[in-house]
């Protein structure tokens, strides 16, 4: 795609521009650093010919970003950022949320160091393996529900999982949005939504969710370090999961409604993924109904998935005064949310990024107020991940966003096929890296050389100033869908 | 008779696999089959043994690539949710008589339990997109083009 490639021109530091052209609303905005402008040519600017879509829908306001873990995706790309005024026709786009509605990461801190964790690394691997199920094929089920009991945690979300004894109330405190999205509709699912989330409520799925334990190696901030409980020899576990079967439905449901909808808004796309309808409009407000659902859904599997790590570490011969496991924060980076940017309400739709939002922001809480929103992320699962804040200049430059993780660079057939010549549980536990997986398809298809190394991309957020660095975390321990 | 002929995409954050058969309903059943070999490593056969089940499935759409979006979503539910495998599939596909008229598929399925284990279960598949979807009639038959969001 050499057209688009010379379309594009510097706009600041790693900060490219790719100026309004045929149908494009807006400019579109995207973050690289050379390596991942290399990386982007490599797969002929796919991405940022996603990005081009997304700016040329009803209501944008300008930029389109993309951070910089960009890559293909489907409707949007991954790494997308896109802010509509529902006032002047802005609109929502199911598939600009994408299948995992809330798909996010919690980070919990603890009393543990490296050389507690080290003799118990295997018992602790197999506890977090039985106890946190992944999906389908795992034969326990963390939580079970009645239907009237889901319906509730729809509108309550982690609360909920809270009052049933799986968590504490200083963990909402330290949840986006205190785990809780309002305005959601419980009606406004279908009953196959209901039916694929009732049996999955505290499990990982697979794919590149992940549950993972790691030793803090590095700290870049330490005011920011100290406020988040974060020192150097310090254990940490990761949480990477979503809203399930549950939130795939409502997307479904909703981009087949929107495609259907789509002559009745006289609304033309580029691509069909991105079937959107006006967010005042009566599909819009349903789907933000359904979306919030979903949301608290994520919001309340991350605090059960919390509680069975609690439940695992205590079973590995840890007591809850030794791990004090406790949440820094969770953060989603597959959501539209209605926000104040520039005097005026926004619905800024996230896929694959993350909110960001600076020191003194009234939506964080108090104990992170002098430092900014913790953002967390993850790299592969042999390399590293990192702790972020936001800044002023992600309020500026990207409605308050950043990057949410590392980036794929390789298909998963690819990786596949690279797989197979060679052990790769062997080379992680090589590098001190306990895995358990339900099965080896995903280990091989989340290879650590799948992925950008995420080193490149914070330091990419960094330069750029819509993020700045606090910490990095070591894995030591994973478990996989 | 044009072959039946799927091959994989290299799609950077997903999977993507393009399709091409001398009939819609041959297409359908080869999309079947891809969508479980993306599911597990070693999906049961149609001559599978053991408890089996028939089903009949009817499905509609406004078109016929979004019929085949609905047919996978369908599959995924069935093998995800319903913890069933679709091992042999009789399909019709019928266009619509009318101008404005739906295309339907009709599916008689023989399933056979998910186990996980046996089967080599690879992991989940969230959705069938509408990304770049395409599916198309030429000289030699049809031919389709999915992304799969994993």
């Amino acid at each position: 795609m050499t057209t688009l490639e010379r379309t594009f021109e510097t706009a600041g530091r790693c900060r490219y521009r790719i100026p309004r052209h045929g149908d494009m609303r807006v400019d579109a905005v995207f973050y690289a650093s050379q390596a991942i402008l290399d990386m982007l040519a490599e797969e002929d600017y796919a991405s940022l010919r996603q990005l081009v879509n997304v700016a040329t829908l009803p209501g944008i306001v300008a930029p389109a970003l993309a951070m910089p873990d960009i890559h293909w995706g489907y409707g949007f790309p991954i790494g997308g950022v896109a802010a509509f005024d529902p006032r002047a026709g802005g609109v929502v786009s199911p598939g600009g949320v994408g299948y995992d509605i809330n798909c996010g990461v919690r980070l919990l801190g603890s009393a543990l160091t490296a050389d507690d964790l080290a003799p118990r690394v295997e018992r602790l691997a197999d506890a977090l393996f039985r106890r946190v199920p992944t999906g389908v094929g795992s034969k326990r089920q963390a939580e079970r529900l009645e239907e009237d009991e889901l319906r509730r945690l729809l509108v309550e979300g982690a609360g909920f999982m809270v009052a049933r004894g799986h968590g504490e109330a200083d963990d909402l405190a330290r949840t986006e949005s205190g785990g809780r999205l309002a305005g959601a509709d419980p009606d406004a699912l279908s009953p196959r939504a209901l039916e694929r989330g009732l049996p999955q409520l505290g499990s990982l799925g697979s794919g590149n969710h992940f549950l993972e334990v790691q030793v803090v190696d590095e700290i870049y901030h330490a005011a920011a370090a100290a406020a988040m409980g974060l020192a150097r020899g310090t254990v940490t576990v990761l949480i990477h999961t979503g809203s399930r079967g549950l939130g795939h439905q409502v997307c479904s449901d909703y981009v087949e409604r929107f495609l259907d909808a789509l002559p009745r808004y006289g609304i033309d796309l580029p691509d069909r993924q991105l079937a959107a309808a006006p967010a005042e409009s009566p599909d819009g407000r349903a789907y933000l109904g359904a979306m919030a659902a979903a949301a608290n859904f994520a919001f309340a599997n991350r605090q059960r998935i919390t509680a069975s790590v609690r439940e695992a570490f205590e079973e590995a011969g840890f007591t809850p005064r030794d791990h004090g496991l406790h949440v820094i924060y969770d953060l989603a980076h597959n959501n539209a949310k209605l926000e104040e940017h520039g005097g005026r309400p926004l619905l800024v739709h996230r896929k694959g990024a993350t909110r960001a939002f600076p020191p003194g922001h009234p939506e964080l809480p108090p104990a992170y107020r002098p430092i900014g929103q913790p953002v967390f992320v993850p790299g592969d699962m042999g390399r590293y991940s990192y702790v972020l804040v936001g800044t002023e200049g992600a309020m500026r430059d990207t409605f308050g966003s950043s990057c949410h993780g590392a980036g794929r660079r390789m298909s998963r057939h690819r990786a596949r096929k690279e797989a197979r010549r060679r052990d790769l549980l062997r080379e992680l536990a090589d590098r001190g890296v306990v895995v358990r997986a339900a099965g080896r398809g995903t280990v091989a298809e989340e290879m650590p050389e799948a992925y950008k190394d995420v080193a490149d991309v914070v330091d990419t957020v960094d330069a750029a100033g819509i993020g700045r660095k606090v910490a990095r975390l070591r894995p030591r321990l994973v478990v996989k869908g | 008779m044009p072959a039946t002929r799927t091959r994989p995409l290299e799609h950077t954050g997903d999977i993507g696999f393009e399709l091409s058969a001398p009939d819609l309903e041959t297409l359908f059943d080869a999309a079947r089959r891809v969508l479980l070999a993306e599911l597990m490593a070693s999906p049961p056969e149609g001559n599978h043994r053991g408890d089996r089940d028939e089903a009949v499935l009817q499905l509609e759409a406004p078109a016929a690539d979004r019929l085949l979006v609905r047919w996978l979503d369908e599959l995924l539910y069935l093998v995800q949710t319903r913890q069933r495998v679709p091992v042999g599939a009789r399909l019709r596909v019928v266009p619509p008589a009318l101008d404005g008229a739906a295309w339907q598929l009709q599916a008689q399925l023989t399933t056979a339990p998910l186990d996980p284990q046996a089967h080599g279960w690879r992991g989940e598949v969230k959705g069938a997109t509408y990304h770049d979807l395409q599916l198309a009639r030429g000289r030699a038959g049809w031919r389709a083009r999915v992304i799969l969001d994993v």
